[in-house]
C-alpha cells in the first residue's frame, strides 16, 4: 500500500528542486525526493516542469551569434581606429605620463612647502607686531584697560 | 600570441593584436552579454562596445586580475548599463502605453497561457525562467548568470565579483531558493491553467 502524501514531504521537493536536477543530492536524500515523486502526483508534475524549464538554460547556451559578427567588428574597430576615436597608449604615454604626474607633485608639494613658510612668516610678524605694541604701550606708560583677548572681561 | 604580447599589442594598437582579441574572446563576451540581456542582436552590439573599452582602457589594466576576469567584469557592467538603459526606457513606454490605454490589451496578450502551441509554451516559460532570474538582486543574478549560464566555477566568479568564495557560495544558493520559490508559484498558476 502506498504512504500518503504529507506537507512536509512536498516542502523537501520545493526544496531540492535544483539540487535533484543538478544532481547533487546525496544518496540518501536523492532516494527520499524519488520516493516521494512516487505517491505524489502534484510534485511529480512540479519536477517535470521544472525540467523543462531547466532545458531553458541548455537552449540559451547552445544559441549562437552571428558568424559575421567577427569581420563587422574589425571593421567597426578600424574604423573607430582611423577616425581617432581611439586613444593610443604609446610608449611615450606609458613613461611620460607618469613622469609628467611625478613632476606636478612634485612641484605641487614645493609650492605647498613655500606657502606653509609664507604662513608662518606672517604668523611671526604678527608676534612681532604684539610685542612691539607691548613695548610701546609700556613705554607710553598706557595701562593695559582692555587688551587684545579682552581679558577684563574674563575676571569674575 | 601570450597573454603579456597580446596585452602589449593592444596597448600599441597593433592589427595582429586587435584581431586576435576579436578572434578568441568576443564569442566568449557575447554569450555572456546575451545571458544577461536576453537578446542576441543587443549582445553581439555590447560586444562590440566591450572590445572598444578594452582597447581604450588597456593602458590602464592593472596586471592584479587575469585579462579574462578583466574582460568579464567590464562585460558584465556594460550588460547591467545596457539593462538600466532599457528598465527606464520601459518604464517611460508603458507610462506612454498607459495614456493611451493600451496596457491591459498587451499585457494580457503576453501572459495568455496557451497549452495547444508547444513552441508557444516555450517561449512563455522562457518568458517566464528570465522574469524570474531578473527579479533576483544583482549581486544574486550576477553570480547566478555566471555559474548556471557561463558555467564558471565559484573561484572564477569570486575573482570577477572581488569577493570571497563563500560569498559567491551563499549569493548562488539564495538565488536558488529564490528562483525555485518563483517557479513553483508560476507551476500553481500554471497547473490552474491546465485543469
Ligand atoms: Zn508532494
Amino acid at each position: 500500500m502506498q504512504k500518503a502524501s504529507n506537507k512536509l514531504d512536498c516542502d523537501f521537493i520545493r526544496d531540492n528542486l535544483f539540487s535533484y536536477q543538478e544532481n547533487k543530492l546525496s544518496g540518501e536524500k536523492k532516494q527520499m525526493f524519488e520516493d516521494h515523486l512516487l505517491i505524489c502526483h502534484k510534485c511529480t508534475q512540479l519536477v517535470q516542469y521544472f525540467k523543462s524549464i531547466s532545458k531553458i538554460f541548455e537552449a540559451k547556451r547552445s544559441d549562437e551569434p552571428n558568424p559575421f559578427i567577427e569581420t563587422r567588428t574589425i571593421q567597426r574597430i578600424e574604423a573607430e581606429l582611423k577616425h581617432g576615436n581611439i586613444p593610443a597608449f604609446t610608449f611615450s604615454h606609458r613613461i611620460f605620463q607618469p613622469l609628467l604626474v611625478s613632476i606636478i607633485i612634485f612641484v605641487a608639494s614645493l609650492i605647498g612647502f613655500s606657502l606653509g613658510k609664507e604662513v608662518d612668516k606672517e604668523i611671526s610678524i604678527n608676534l612681532l607686531r604684539q610685542n612691539d605694541i607691548q613695548t610701546m604701550k609700556s613705554d607710553l606708560y598706557i595701562t593695559d584697560f582692555m587688551d587684545e583677548n579682552n581679558t577684563i572681561f574674563n575676571n569674575h | 600570441m601570450t597573454e603579456h604580447a597580446l596585452i602589449d599589442g593592444l596597448i600599441t594598437q597593433n592589427k595582429d593584436a586587435i584581431q586576435y582579441l576579436v578572434h578568441h574572446y568576443q564569442k566568449n563576451v557575447i554569450k555572456t552579454a546575451y545571458y544577461f540581456v536576453d537578446n542576441m542582436q543587443d549582445a553581439e552590439d555590447l560586444s562590440q562596445d566591450v572590445l572598444l573599452e578594452i582597447l581604450r582602457s588597456i593602458g590602464r589594466y592593472k596586471k592584479e586580475s587575469s585579462l579574462n576576469t578583466w574582460i568579464y567584469r567590464i562585460t558584465v557592467n556594460k550588460s547591467l548599463d545596457h539593462l538600466r538603459r532599457q528598465k527606464r526606457r520601459n518604464i517611460f513606454q508603458t507610462l506612454e502605453s498607459f495614456l493611451q490605454g493600451t496596457t491591459h490589451e498587451k499585457i494580457g496578450k503576453n501572459l495568455e497561457p496557451s497549452v495547444t502551441d508547444t513552441t508557444h509554451e516555450d517561449k512563455e516559460k522562457k518568458k517566464i525562467l528570465d522574469i524570474a532570474v531578473n527579479s533576483l538582486p544583482e549581486n544574486q543574478r550576477i553570480a547566478f548568470i555566471l555559474n548556471k549560464y557561463d558555467e564558471l566555477t565559484y573561484k572564477e566568479i569570486a575573482e570577477i565579483m572581488n569577493l570571497s568564495i563563500s560569498s559567491i557560495e551563499s549569493l548562488i544558493h539564495r538565488a536558488k531558493m529564490k528562483l525555485q520559490n518563483k517557479l513553483v508559484n508560476y507551476f500553481s498558476e500554471y497547473a490552474k491553467g491546465i485543469k
